[in-house]
């Protein structure tokens, strides 16, 4: 063994020593993305303001086409379900693979699949896949085909319910535990400092299959799954925007216009629209982490207060977290009680369960202007562990010693997608906003969506000042 | 309506791209970039160093005190095994902010990370 450091024994060391606050905010891995610069920031909250300006106009000027949706069904009978089965095998291989390397493999994050495939691979990609393309989610949910299989041969034996318990969901809980869970797993990813550590990973899956398992045991799976299996939900929320939709009872997939599966199903609860507030403000935070403002802050507040000054962040750092979700839920419900003046027949409650789906879009573009390069550059990690998960030297695919290419996505090409997801997310949102009040509210509609297109108008002046970090650009001008 | 939404597209198209296909024509640049570490610290100065992708870069690390630096995702490394100065030459061949660490070789803290970064290098896209 040379004296010079191995990078990745480097890495490892930078991931295990650096504290939440600093620039450490995903899960792990370094994030190398540069502030999107001053003009670009100008120029898409210029369109931002100008495009929701005039989908107010289109709207002020005709009412939406009574046409029926445009939809084109796909027929594939056995072949989704076959799919579906071999997904699910493929998910479940997966699942062990997290669990044996988590504990049999490196110990260092990045020579390890299980952080990468959970972290970055999963939790990233699948929301990429999801929100995007279509939410194939359930069909590689290892838990889903476990306990699908487990019921299935138990029917076969004969015993007729299957083996879920069917206890009685405490209705008065709803969807409040997946709400609670999505705040706790965020926490694990940018607070808690060794959710990336492998053997962390495979406890943290272990106790998630324990719980899901004993749910699904409890409650039965559909009624766990809608109510407090976080993953389910999150990635059905963000398939609703997708344009491919899956049928699989009929052995159809649906292609519609994206959006268009956010606004034509059943009013939510009112813990949903928790959740998707949830979606929007975790994702913020974790970019709000990284940013100088925010250390700057960090260190401002334990300066202040340094009963809170714990070394790693804990109560800075979950404080943070709770109070951006709490600050955009507020800021959500308010715009909300604005609205239910204009149309009184609506409680606050009504109209934020009713708008709620419609802030999606906008939750997917954070995604993709946070994370896209992220998941491309850390997501090459993946290509030499398949070949050496247990880190034993094996070269099974033949890319043991591929390193990832960090010039992969120019920083300029990541500037333009965040940008142009942010925009773009926007308006489908306001769009959305405007024929769900068409809709429910018909002459009233244009008056009614002011409130929500303002509000929108913030989560994007927002979410591009985090992209930008113009607190640095200002004080620390370029060459 | 749809036009008004299409052109704005095409003008923000338009103001982001002054140079898409001027960065993949334009020259290698030499340059050198200082890194002077004295007691473990780089002078505030230095704390964000400043290179455009394609650029052939020369660090220059001079240290009063022995130990490693590191730019990681550039898989860089050198060893000061004594006071004194060395060369890195490398090309920034991927644009972004990456990391510069600092392992002092004594007094080396459990873990050896400050609350900043010990210095970053930032390559910017061509214009």
């Amino acid at each position: 063994m040379s004296n010079r450091c191995d990078p990745r024994v480097a890495w490892l060391i930078a991931v295990l020593c650096a504290t939440p606050a600093t620039v450490c905010a995903h899960a792990f891995g370094e994030r190398y993305d540069l502030p999107v610069p001053l003009g670009y920031f100008v120029v898409a909250a210029a369109l931002t303001v100008g495009l929701s300006l005039v989908v107010a106009a289109l709207f002020m000027r005709r009412l939406a086409s009574k046409a029926p949706a445009a939809e084109l069904t796909l027929r594939l009978g056995p072949l989704l379900s076959a799919t579906r089965v071999v997904l699910g095998l493929l998910s479940v291989v997966l699942l062990c693979l997290v669990v044996v390397a988590g504990f049999a493999g490196s110990r260092n994050p990045e020579a390890n699949p299980a952080p990468v495939l959970v972290w970055i691979v999963w939790w990233v990609g699948m929301s990429f896949v999801a929100g995007c393309l279509g939410n194939i989610w359930p069909a590689c949910d290892p838990w889903r085909a476990l306990f699908d299989a487990a019921d299935a041969i138990a029917r076969r034996l004969g015993c007729a319910n299957g083996i879920a318990l069917h206890l009685r969901y405490p209705s008065v809980l709803g969807a409040w535990p997946a709400v609670f869970l999505l705040l706790l797993f965020v926490w694990l990813e940018v607070i808690y400092p060794h959710s990336a550590l492998p053997a962390q990973v495979a406890w943290l899956t272990l106790a998630w299959s324990v719980l899901t398992l004993t749910g699904m045991l409890c409650f039965g799976r559909e009624i766990w799954q809608r109510h407090a299996d976080v993953f389910h939900v999150y990635f059905s929320m963000l398939g609703r925007f997708a344009p491919v939709a899956a049928a699989p009872a009929r052995g159809e997939l649906v292609l519609r216009m994206p959006g268009r599966g956010l606004i034509s199903a059943d009013r939510d609860s009112f813990a949903m629209a928790a959740f998707v507030i949830a979606m929007l403000a975790t994702v913020l935070f974790d970019g709000l982490l990284g940013t100088q403002g925010m250390i700057m802050a960090m260190h401002a507040a334990s300066g202040w207060f340094p009963v809170l000054a714990d070394g790693q962040g804990y109560v800075l750092g979950t404080a943070g977290l709770l109070g951006v979700w709490l600050v955009f839920f507020g800021a959500y419900l308010l715009a909300c009680m604005i609205t239910s003046r204009l149309v009184p027949a609506h409680t606050t409650r009504e109209l934020a369960c009713l708008f709620a789906p419609t802030l999606v879009p906008i939750a997917i573009a954070y995604n993709v202007a946070h994370y896209f390069s992220y998941l491309a550059v850390h997501g090459q990690l993946l290509i030499p562990l398949l070949s050496d998960p247990l880190a034993r030297g094996w070269d099974l695919l033949g890319t043991a010693r591929y390193y990832p290419d960090i010039g992969l996505i120019d920083a300029r090409t990541t500037w333009h997608l965040a940008i142009g997801a942010i925009v773009a997310g926007h308006v489908v949102s306001v769009w959305l906003a405007h024929r769900l009040a068409l809709r429910e509210f018909a002459a009233r509609a244009v008056r009614v969506s002011v409130p929500l297109t303002l509000l929108m108008v913030v989560y994007t002046a927002i979410s591009l000042l985090v992209l930008a970090e113009p607190l640095v650009q200002f004080t620390d001008a370029a060459p | 309506m749809l036009t008004i939404v299409i052109r704005s597209c095409a003008l923000l198209f338009l103001l982001c791209h002054p140079g898409w296909t001027a960065a993949h024509a334009a020259d290698a640049v030499r340059r050198t970039l200082e890194l002077t570490i004295a007691g473990n610290v780089v002078p505030e100065n230095q704390r964000v160093l400043r290179a455009a992708k394609g650029d052939v870069v020369t660090l220059r690390v001079s240290s009063d005190v022995p130990g490693e630096l590191h730019i990681h995702a550039y898989r860089q490394e050198v060893k000061l095994s004594a006071a004194g100065t060395v060369e890195l030459v490398f090309t920034a061949h991927a644009s972004g902010r990456y990391r510069i660490e600092w392992h002092a070789a004594v007094q080396r803290r459990q873990g050896g990370h400050h609350d900043h970064p010990f210095a970053l290098l930032e390559v910017r896209p061509r214009p």
